[in-house]
């Protein structure tokens, strides 16, 4: 297969489909004018332009969101000054970073074109096992080990997604429907129904609970941010990384804008497609040991419904639902958005219905905004495309 | 104990007997009493000849399957409950009694009254033989109730009640009297009722769930004697889920920072860690919560919380399996079947207590709730584990 290094944006520029992305196919399809062709190479040939990386990392679309955010901030601000204080922003962080982490796994496969409906319920599963490994005195493991070991639960929930969509052909809808279902059932049968309580974790799993739920950069006006955002935020940073700068990433990228040329392309779409399933049970898994360092002894029906807002988070970060485009750093400003006008509705004394129909009616403007910004850069780019329909 | 079910037996045997003898009324004939229900069906004669009892257990000693359906999973209240009555069934089989199975479902969360209907017919279809409930919404299963007595099983209700359905019987808090137990403890904690002014918050879980609902009205019936100095902000609902009770303190201490105090109807924030971390000045917000479970404790030993009113849900379990097992012990004395006995619905007050850090004398001497008591943390930790014991 032909590596190409990176500089060459303006050859994917005349493709019409997004699995242009993927380098294979510039190989695949020569251009039939010579003359352009020699510019081709040339520009193949040259080094990255400067802050490649960076600008690969951080697209324009983030610029957009983070600039909604800020303006969310402001009209906060401007309403009900307490509800965006430090302190509440700070509050809303816990959240954040539960919805963050599993989001930017989320996110990943919903960029490869699939969706992973069952990230709510694997988080609630392995806050069960980490509260089950953390309370089990028989073989009492060391706490990391029982974080590793949640972790690699979520892990596996992953490969078992990956393998029945990558491999048996199941529709990720059906799929991730029935882990999602199992995985609830699973945390029922561990716990037998009962919550476990933060008051039996043994000692040292106890002590490491409390170094990571520690809040950092605390001063007066400020009670400080736990450690799950600064994860979530060098966890989205990777993921962006990989996803844009990486071979792999760029796999799934092309994935989710062809299946079906990335194949023709030689992309080896299972086993991206396993991957992405596994990281994204995997990142589950972590955000599964951070509801137990935020808030203590889980049950099993933690992440019971919180599927719908991890993906919420992901779509207004600017992840296309119909795949191919999005970054995981957009999804952590998304998770931002949704999480502070919950807060800033609570502050106001909203209702919970009210609360509700307003976060949903967010929710589709966001991503009606999103096409049209979309559509209108297409546009501007000469381009024009009708958007895709909402899958 | 033993006697009373020798007697149960015995007076059981009656009506089979004078079956056998050709003395019964006329249920007694064979044709008129192959319904299918329980008690004084055919069935009953034929267990009781010498052929068959060898082989089969008579109708009061073959295996029980009792229902504990509590309004969640996953709060550590009703594991109590849960607890509760496996020790009460133990007690039946240790004392003579038959072999008593206690089946624990529920629905996950506290926000689905279908699911617990639908737990309802599913456990009525079983053929279970009686019904523990604690009901999220009146109105989803009090049609379910009727269909599970129409069949012959017994329904009865703890924690949260059925009105205007056809339960057998309730054992439950005075929720009203609880409401108003902690919004005077409030008092007490603010230092009298000079002292009370400004806001206080109450949270609450469901608000469709009657007992909670009867405890907010318990609550205002106090604090509207402070109506002209006291603001009550508007209800706060958690869905019964502890993350989300965490963060609505947490907001609602953003946007109030000097609250007075909070009344928290149901302990959900305190079963997390760092609930009351919003809290910055706990000599002004003070905070009294229902129950007093073990993830409780810390609060109140730390200071963040001023008292406990603890229902007793260990009790909730184990009074709802001796309800059931009489109401079964009278349906096999009668003869009668449990839709044909003539029962009076019935609701019995359990006691709560009263749990401070380490309570004052004045707090000893003042009037205790009825049937409660009052205790310190480390009182309660030794009445807990005694409760616990048997189970050990």
């Amino acid at each position: 297969m032909l590596q190409i290094p990176p500089g060459h944006d303006t050859l994917r520029q005349g493709k019409a489909s997004n699995a242009a992305n993927s380098l294979p196919i510039i190989a695949l399809n020569p251009h039939p004018n010579p003359e352009r062709s020699c510019r081709v190479a040339k520009a193949i040939s040259t080094q990255p332009p400067p802050f490649y990386v960076l600008r690969r990392v951080f697209q324009p679309r983030e610029l957009l969101i983070l600039g909604v955010f800020l303006l969310e901030l402001a009209i906060f601000w401007r309403l009900k000054p307490e509800s965006v204080s430090l302190t509440s922003l700070s509050q809303d962080a816990d959240y954040i970073s539960l919805y963050g982490i599993a989001g930017v796994g989320a996110a990943l496969v919903i960029i490869s074109g699939g969706i992973d409906l069952s990230s709510g319920r694997v988080l609630g599963l392995c806050a069960v096992v980490m509260g089950l490994l953390a309370t089990q005195s028989r073989w009492p493991l060391p706490a990391w080990v029982c974080a590793l070991l949640t972790v690699g639960v979520g892990l596996l929930a992953g490969l078992l997604n990956g393998v029945a969509i990558a491999y048996l052909g199941v529709p990720p809808f059906i799929v991730t429907l029935g882990s999602m279902s199992a995985a609830g059932g699973l945390a029922y049968l561990l716990t037998g129904g009962m919550p476990l309580s933060f008051q039996e974790f043994r000692p040292d799993v106890v002590r490491f609970v409390d170094a990571l739920s520690v809040r950092l950069f605390e001063f007066d006006a400020f009670p400080g941010l736990r450690t799950g955002i600064f994860v979530m935020l060098g966890l989205a940073l990777l993921a962006a990384f990989w996803l844009h700068v990486t071979p792999w990433g760029r796999y799934v990228l092309s994935i989710g804008g062809s299946e079906e040329a990335s194949r023709h392309a030689g992309v080896p779409v299972a086993q991206v497609k396993v991957l992405v399933y596994m990281v994204a049970g995997g990142l589950a898994g972590l955000a599964g040991i951070f509801y137990v360092t935020n808030f203590g002894g889980p049950n099993s029906g933690v992440g019971a419904g919180w599927e719908l807002n991890i993906i919420a988070a992901v779509v207004v970060g600017g992840v296309s639902l119909s795949g191919g485009r999005g970054s995981p750093l957009g999804v952590v400003i998304g998770a931002m958005l949704i999480e502070v006008l919950r807060s800033g509705l609570q502050h106001m004394e909203v209702e919970e219905g009210g609360a509700k129909i307003a976060i949903g009616l967010f929710i589709i403007l966001a991503v009606v905004i999103e096409r049209g910004f979309r559509a209108l850069g297409a546009r501007l780019a000469g381009r024009v495309r009708p958007p895709a329909p909402l899958q | 104990m033993r006697t009373s079910w020798l007697l149960a037996a015995l007076l059981a045997s009656i009506p089979m007997v004078a079956g056998l003898t050709g003395c019964g009324g006329p249920s007694s004939s064979p044709t008129e009493s192959g319904g299918g229900t329980r008690g004084v069906a055919p069935a009953a004669k034929t267990t009781n000849s010498p052929s068959t009892s060898a082989s089969t257990p008579a109708p009061w000693m073959r295996p029980i399957r009792y229902a504990i359906v509590p309004k969640m999973l996953n709060n550590p209240v009703f594991t109590m409950a849960k607890i509760g009555a496996e020790q009460a069934a133990q007690d039946i089989e240790a004392e003579g009694g038959p072999k008593i199975e206690i089946i624990y479902q529920g629905p996950q969360t506290g926000d689905d009254p279908t699911e617990q209907a639908r737990i309802l017919e599913t456990l009525t279809n079983r053929g279970v033989d009686g019904i523990a409930l604690s009901v999220i919404n009146p109105d989803a299963v009090r049609d379910r109730i009727a269909d599970a007595k129409e069949k012959g099983i017994p329904v009865v209700t703890f924690d949260s009640d059925c009105p205007n359905s056809k339960r057998i019987a309730c054992y439950a808090v005075n929720d009203e009297a609880l409401g108003a137990e902690l919004a005077n403890q409030l008092i007490q904690a603010v230092g009298g009722e000079a002292n009370m002014e400004g806001e206080i918050a109450i949270l609450s879980g469901q608000s469709s769930a009657p007992n909670l609902q009867a405890r907010v009205k318990g609550v205002m019936s106090v604090l509207q004697r402070f109506q002209d100095r006291v603001k009550v902000l508007p209800t706060l609902f958690c869905d019964d889920r502890v993350d989300l009770a965490i963060r609505q303190i947490g907001t609602t201490m953003n946007g109030h920072p000097n609250l007075r105090g909070w009344i928290l109807v149901g302990g959900w924030p305190l079963f997390g860690k760092h609930a009351l971390d919003s809290i910055k000045d706990l000599q002004r917000t003070k905070v009294v919560s229902v129950d007093a479970l073990p993830d409780q404790w810390p609060y109140l030993e730390n200071g963040q919380v001023c008292c406990l009113v603890a229902q007793r849900p260990f009790a909730w379990g184990h009074e709802s399996v001796h309800m059931l097992n009489a109401v079964r012990r009278q349906e096999l004395v009668s003869g009668s079947s449990i839709r044909q006995l003539a029962l009076t619905p019935r609701k019995l007050t359990s006691p709560y207590d009263l749990v401070f850090k380490d309570p004052t004398p004045r707090q000893r001497a003042s009037p205790k709730p009825p049937g409660g008591k009052v205790y310190s943390v480390v009182e309660y930790r030794k009445q807990w584990a005694k409760w616990l014991a048997p189970t050990k």
